[in-house]
């Protein structure tokens, strides 16, 4: 089970690649890579059926819809779970739980991580020596056994579930921000910002910010599959998003705790997570592959 | 050489401390301690206060923490607070289980992830690279609990079928069943680790051939094969056997799932117990075990190269 960290390759491909002028330089060749194309329709796909799932599925969440356990029938395409309910209207509420937990995780980690990145590569010194060996902490200890302890002690819920996966994020996102940093800081329009008297408070968040946040949104671009199925695992090994929450992973566990299994019930709500993972992986790729001007050479 | 070894050590134990002290003081944030929470809803507060005095959970925290890491370093484990078993029995029961649950995914995870990759960099953007690159996204992608679910649940609907399940069978008592309770499972977490192998291993071959050395090799005409074996993928390999010593954290944690799944009695299941039944003075213990494993293996990883490659000595 990978946890939504940058890998060692990972990082040193996105490190140091801050560029400029995202917005049409990335969205044109995104739709020229079939994979990428192919992430961004799963995902806007998914984003759609989320903030419309009220409107959309047929049943509500936790309504009883049916004869428990059936197969897959006209009424209930993907048939319906032990307390009779629809399990297709559930996986499609559960989109809601999965984008919400991702996007929110990954939005505060790398908020946090971008902050305390940039601090640590602008001052140097002591302080991105403190700073990097507690990251180095982090690492060094598996991610979901982190992430298991951290829960339990703070007690299994949404808002909870969101800021672990938040937190584990952060070392990753820091180290790579600092490396940016430290090529960015050599730059003119930062001595020119420090000779005109500008507290560091001021190049960082000003000049320093704005030339870094392309790189914070690719990283996180790329961190949204990791959390995604974090929160899937965390609700699959009963310490996530507590039922009766419509999350896919606890979905799968309920159903799996059950005797006999009721298959249907296992197989949906993972293919769910699978695809969502899926069309994320794609898209951060595609997103690695457009930046890394390296890897488009070998790939191209 | 002895400096960087020296230099390498100090730093490891200066991330044990670390995350002895993190472990510690995070396990003891949040509500109800150790006392109330091994005795259950039903206990009297007499009985809370004698298993508080018990615990020494009434000296300061800092004490409690010298205390344990003391006991730790003197090679006294502890035990469980809430069912007084000493963790090192466990731990001697579970480490094999685990290991050779570990062995089995890292040689699936080699034996596919670096084929597949070198496979997908000599023939880039061709036909099986794509097929090769889409399948280990999809292998990164599907998660593993799904996975192993459904291998458990679909050959016992269908056919019966089911693995030794619930107790450890041994690999001299009984090869194999043995290989049947153990292959499934490493078989599952070998291939989605192996989906990491190969886009490294792809990207790293890809990095080497494009160096001036293979062009030399080429240009004094060794054959393509004895240019590919003999200079690319060995160099290639270096970040590639890093990565793998980094995997061993990431597989710890697939461990807790996996093993929970196949209903192995392991180090993963030992640890997630521990956190569900909130006995903390098991999960602190492990925790520092879990991280010392880690550390470890990438000391010797990094001590390996530095005997390797003296630029990294003398970096």
């Amino acid at each position: 089970m990978e946890v939504a960290r940058p890998g060692p390759l990972e990082e040193a491909q996105i490190a140091g690649r801050a560029r400029r002028g995202w917005g049409r330089q990335l969205l044109f060749p995104i739709l020229r890579n079939p994979l990428g194309l192919a992430g961004l329709l799963l995902v806007l796909t998914l984003v759609v059926v989320g903030s419309l799932a009220p409107v959309i599925a047929p049943f509500g969440q936790n309504e009883s819809a049916g004869i428990p356990f059936q197969g897959p029938s006209w009424g209930h395409p993907f048939g319906t779970d032990k307390f009779g309910r629809d399990i297709m209207s559930r996986v499609i509420f559960g989109a809601r739980i999965s984008l919400a937990v991702g996007f929110l995780s990954v939005i505060g980690g790398t908020l946090v991580g971008t902050t305390i990145g940039m601090v640590s590569g602008y001052l140097g010194g002591w302080v991105d020596n403190l700073i990097q060996r507690a990251g180095d902490t982090i690492m060094a200890f598996p991610g979901l056994i982190l992430l298991l302890i951290m829960i339990s002690v703070l007690g299994p819920s949404i808002r909870n579930v969101i800021i672990v996966i938040g937190v584990g994020i952060i070392p990753g996102v820091s180290r790579v921000i600092r490396s940016a940093v430290l090529a960015e800081k050599q730059n003119q329009y930062i001595e020119a910002a420090q000779a005109a008297g500008a507290s560091s408070v001021r190049v960082l968040f000003r000049h320093l910010a704005p030339n870094v946040a392309p790189l914070a949104i690719v990283i996180a671009t790329t961190l949204l599959a990791g959390a995604i199925l974090a929160e899937a695992g965390l609700s699959f090994l009963g310490l996530g998003i507590p039922p009766p929450n419509p999350s896919w992973g606890t979905d799968v566990n309920l159903a799996r705790n059950d005797f006999p299994v009721h298959t249907w019930w296992v197989f949906f709500p993972g293919l769910a997570i699978a695809l969502t993972v899926l069309g994320f992986n794609f898209l951060g790729d595609a997103l690695r592959d457009i930046l890394d001007p390296r890897l488009r050479g070998a790939t191209r | 050489m002895r400096a960087y070894i020296a230099r390498r050590l100090l730093l490891s134990a200066l991330v044990l401390a670390l995350i002895s002290v993190g472990v510690f003081w995070l396990l003891r944030l949040g509500p109800g301690d150790i006392a109330e929470i091994a005795l259950g809803q039903g206990a009297s507060q007499e009985q809370v206060e004698e298993m508080r005095e018990h615990l020494g959970l009434n000296e300061p925290i800092h004490l409690q923490y010298f205390q344990w890491i003391g006991q730790v370093l003197r090679g006294d484990l502890g035990e469980s607070a809430i069912s007084g078993t000493p963790v090192a029995s466990e731990l001697t029961s579970r480490l094999p289980v685990t290991a050779e649950l570990l062995i089995i995914t890292l040689l699936v995870t080699v034996t596919i992830g670096i084929p597949a990759g070198v496979v997908s960099a000599l023939y880039r953007n061709s036909f099986t690279d794509y097929a090769v690159r889409v399948a280990a996204t999809v292998g990164l992608s599907v998660p593993v609990f799904w996975v192993a679910t459904l291998v458990l649940l679909l050959p016992n609907q269908w056919w019966g079928y089911s693995p030794p399940l619930g107790h450890t069978v041994g690999f001299f008592g009984d090869p194999w069943g043995n290989l049947r309770q153990f292959v499934p499972p490493g078989l599952i977490l070998g291939t989605a680790a192996a989906s990491g192998i190969m886009r490294l291993t792809r990207s790293a071959l890809l990095e080497v051939l494009r160096q001036d050395y293979i062009r030399t090799a080429r240009a004094k005409g060794l054959r393509e094969r004895m240019v590919i074996w003999r200079h690319g993928l060995r160099n290639s390999l270096v970040p590639v056997v890093t990565v793998l010593g980094i995997q061993i954290a990431v597989l710890l944690g697939g461990t807790v799932i996996i093993e929970q799944i196949f209903t192995l009695r392991g180090l993963g299941n030992y640890i997630y117990q521990s956190i569900v039944i909130k006995d903390f003075a098991v999960v602190q213990t492990m925790a520092l075990y879990v991280a010392l494993v880690v550390v470890l293996m990438n000391l010797m990883i990094d001590i390996t190269y530095a005997w390797l490659n003296p630029r990294i000595r003398y970096g």
